[in-house]
């Protein structure tokens, strides 16, 4: 389980498009760089994000060492109603973080 | 006695000390495209690829990807192809019932400077293509060993 951080607005018009952010700790590494010592870093990244409003899916993101350091992601959903909004994130040993905030709808 | 002129002499010097950069070839970035849609004529099409003009490191570049939605119907899929990055796929987003639209803000990593090129699927399963140059200072392979 790997620090996150997300930011979802806690309350929300129904109808009104809120912008999601989420971000993980994560290395990324590409496979291309060094050590000091000179030993190759093996790739390391994390594989498939995914954010979930409501049980169904926003968006789902692949990711490949082409993806930054601490892999960022902005997106919009339409709020409909009050309900969760869960993200996950799988790396390449299937390592699993997940995190969800709540999103209230007036 | 080969009479070198000086700028040929530092061109030389110049090709001796700089790596050459490692980098795909296009039928590898045309390649990696048909490996995520399938091999399917592709259309100039009205995406826009928010990039800075000039990123001082390849590290981390900011993209915006957005394609307007409203003449085309809702958009499935968006592939990020990177043409000059060892591996020239950079990420595929894919665009649930929850979207609101067809957006995604993420940092990328760049080898060179190089053309950046989106590719998205729509609903009727055609593609649409659009790409932006951007101006890389330092790439992402070629820094000094750290974490950034």
């Amino acid at each position: 389980m790997r620090n996150t951080r997300i930011r979802v607005p806690e309350t929300a018009a129904a109808g009104d498009i809120v912008e999601i952010r989420a971000m993980i700790m994560h290395p990324m590494d590409n496979g291309f760089t060094y050590t000091t010592q000179g030993t190759l870093i093996p790739v390391d990244i994390v594989t498939d994000f995914t954010c979930t409003y409501l049980d169904e899916e926003v968006v789902h993101v692949r990711l490949e060492p082409g993806i930054s350091a601490n892999p960022y992601f902005s997106f919009r959903l339409r709020a409909l109603r009050t309900g969760k909004v869960e993200f996950a994130w799988v790396d390449q040993h299937g390592e699993k973080t997940v995190a969800e905030a709540l999103l209230t709808v007036k | 006695m080969i009479a070198l002129s000086r700028r040929e002499t530092l061109l030389g010097l110049a090709a001796t000390f700089l790596p050459l950069p490692v980098s795909a070839t296009p039928s590898e970035v045309a390649e990696s495209i048909v490996s995520v849609f399938g091999d399917r004529p592709i259309a100039e099409g009205p995406i826009k690829l928010e990039l800075p003009a000039l990123a001082e490191t390849g590290n981390s570049v900011p993209l915006t990807v957005s394609c307007e939605t409203q003449a085309f119907g809702r958009v499935r899929r968006l592939a990020v192809f990177a043409e000059m990055n060892p591996r020239p796929m950079v990420c595929v987003a894919s665009f649930g019932p929850m979207a609101a639209d067809a957006r995604i803000t993420t940092n990328i990593r760049l080898a060179s400077t190089q053309d950046v090129v989106c590719v998205a699927e729509l609903e009727d399963g055609k593609l649409i293509t659009s790409r932006q140059s951007v101006r890389v200072v330092v790439g992402a392979c070629t820094t000094l060993p750290g974490r950034y």
